[in-house]
């Protein structure tokens, strides 16, 4: 049975796309109730065949919006004007993210950015990699600050700082390079060469403060 | 003197039942709404003398029409034998419409009998729907209910199709017959209201291919989906009434109380249409009692909780920022 439905998985539970996650689950119940076979409501209109796949659609829309990180994939999706709603598949929103050896956080999280082969250059033969290099890594990767925050956990207050070289607002050392791994973790690095790189300068600086 | 309501009010001697808002204010004529289901005997006369007597004890002045051209008995509900002038007297005759009206006891509300003869009914004279509605625009009324008759005919084709028609009020109860000729009331209404006259001929033989097409090949979402491109590209009649308003009658346990909400998703997913429960009004014998005593509940039984809920839902309707009422 074909199943197109012109709508976004939103349509289909009848909530609006910025609904709190309360309201998904209780639309998502609502529904099941709804295209149930006793429901009374169904007579004439749809059939207990046609019934059951309206249900595994509606179980399939709340294994994305149910799902934090499958939903932020999927609001991503709808957002990219290009996206064509009526082609979207389920498996093309949660694919990636349940491919075996793929870390789901870090498939959600991979940059998306158009390369430039200059500025790949530059990356790669940078040796002084410092706050500020780090900084040009993360925009030219389009990363906002909130965003390196929200994957990496650390503190927004500190990655302004660690990107300003304002090695005052950072705690011990031994935090910073904890930082910095995760950090360059997420901007895809060669991360030996970027920390080291980076802790021999931060070393440097706070030696000569003293 | 009558029970209930009455005498309390003359105990009292201040009774206030909802403080009245002006929701007319800001149209030129009274507000039009109709209130239809798509089979008879669900509570629809009964539905539209509570509307009329809870509005008019607000403080609006409302006209009720009985429309039902199956023969109408709405004065029944509201304590009345048959009067003596009717709607049929209008269409065939020449006087000015308030000369029709007849009261019904109760202050600021006032009716435009039914048919009170079947026999030459097909004979409507000079005078058409059209013109009731363009007369009672003039009308110095809040409100003008119209109490349709069950299913479709052209009678209630006329009324609905009139850009005048504020809201409509689709009236069920939770029996599958009723569901199910509201549902058959509803692709009648999308038909011949909703869409023009090139897009019904579509929406016709769209549904004599997917008739004749074997189930299996049937699509999930092809009927919505084909309402929704004729919606995209031609667009409805017009029409600037709000979402169909449903009102579950007769409701016994929780399940029924739901109903409203699963008919609202099912009209989505399946006609592309928006649909807007707006309340429940539970079973209860009261009706039937004060009914063979051609008797309003709510005079007969005021502090019955479904006189309650219906006070509510009018207040709800009329302004949802109105929390005032006693009784």
């Amino acid at each position: 049975m074909n199943h197109l439905f012109h709508g976004t998985y939103y349509d289909l539970l009848e909530i609006r796309p910025g609904s709190p996650q309360h309201e998904v689950t209780r639309a998502y119940e609502r529904a099941k109730q709804t295209y149930s076979s006793d429901n009374p409501a169904l007579y004439t209109v749809f059939t207990e065949m046609e019934a059951r796949e309206l249900l595994k659609l509606i179980e399939e829309a709340y294994l994305v919006l149910g799902n934090h990180i499958f939903r932020s994939r999927y609001d991503e999706i709808l957002k990219d004007p290009e996206t064509q709603i009526h082609d979207l598949k389920f498996q093309d929103i949660v694919g990636p993210l349940l491919s075996p050896g793929v870390d789901k956080q870090k498939a959600y999280f991979r940059p998306h950015y158009q390369k430039e082969s200059k500025m790949e250059e530059i990356i790669q033969g940078e040796e002084a990699c410092d706050g500020a290099f780090l900084k040009k890594v993360r925009e030219y990767k389009k990363i906002s600050v909130e965003k390196m925050s929200e994957i990496t956990r650390i503190s927004s207050h500190y990655i302004v700082a660690l990107e300003k070289n304002d090695w005052s607002h950072l705690p011990a050392m031994v935090f910073v390079r904890g930082f910095v791994v995760q950090i360059v973790k997420v901007l895809e690095l060669n991360e030996k060469k970027t920390v080291d790189s980076f802790m021999k300068i931060y070393k440097a600086d706070v030696a000569k403060k003293k | 003197m009558s029970e209930g309501i009455e005498s309390f009010e003359k105990q009292t001697g201040k009774v206030v039942y909802f403080e009245k808002k002006k929701i007319a204010s800001g149209h030129s004529k009274p507000l039009f709404w109709a209130v239809a289901s798509g089979k008879g005997g669900v509570g629809r006369s009964f539905f539209t003398s509570s509307l009329g007597i809870t509005l008019s004890r607000m403080g609006y002045k409302v006209l009720m029409v009985d429309c039902d051209s199956n023969g109408g008995a709405l004065h029944s509900w509201l304590g009345g034998h048959q009067k003596s002038k009717s709607l049929l007297d209008y269409f065939s005759g020449i006087d000015h419409l308030n000369s029709y009206y007849t009261s019904v006891g109760f202050e600021k509300l006032c009716l435009l009998s039914g048919e009170t003869c079947s026999w030459g009914c097909d004979s409507r004279g000079v005078r058409t729907f059209s013109d009731l509605l363009d007369d009672l625009k003039k009308e110095p009324f809040d409100i003008v209910l119209f109490d349709l008759s069950a299913g479709h005919n052209d009678s209630n084709t006329e009324i609905l199709k009139s850009s005048d028609i504020d809201d409509v009020f689709l009236i069920t109860t939770p029996e599958p017959s009723s569901i199910e000729k509201n549902y058959r009331w509803i692709e009648n209404y999308i038909l011949k209201i909703l869409l023009k006259e090139e897009d019904q001929r579509a929406l016709c033989s769209f549904y004599q291919k997917r008739k004749e097409a074997v189930i299996e090949d049937r699509s999930l979402f092809e009927v919505r989906n084909f309402l929704e491109d004729l919606q995209n590209k031609n667009g409805y009649q017009g029409k600037t009434m709000g979402p169909l308003k449903l009102i579950v009658n007769q409701a016994r346990n929780f399940e029924d109380e739901r109903l409203g909400d699963s008919i609202k998703s099912i009209c989505n997913k399946y006609y592309y249409t928006e649909l807007q429960p707006i309340g429940v009004l539970q079973y209860d014998n009261a009706v039937w009692q004060s009914g063979r005593q051609r008797a309003p509940v709510i005079t007969q039984q005021p502090f019955n909780p479904l006189v309650g809920q219906i006070q509510g839902l009018v207040k709800h309707l009329v302004d949802l920022t109105a929390q005032r009422a006693v009784i």
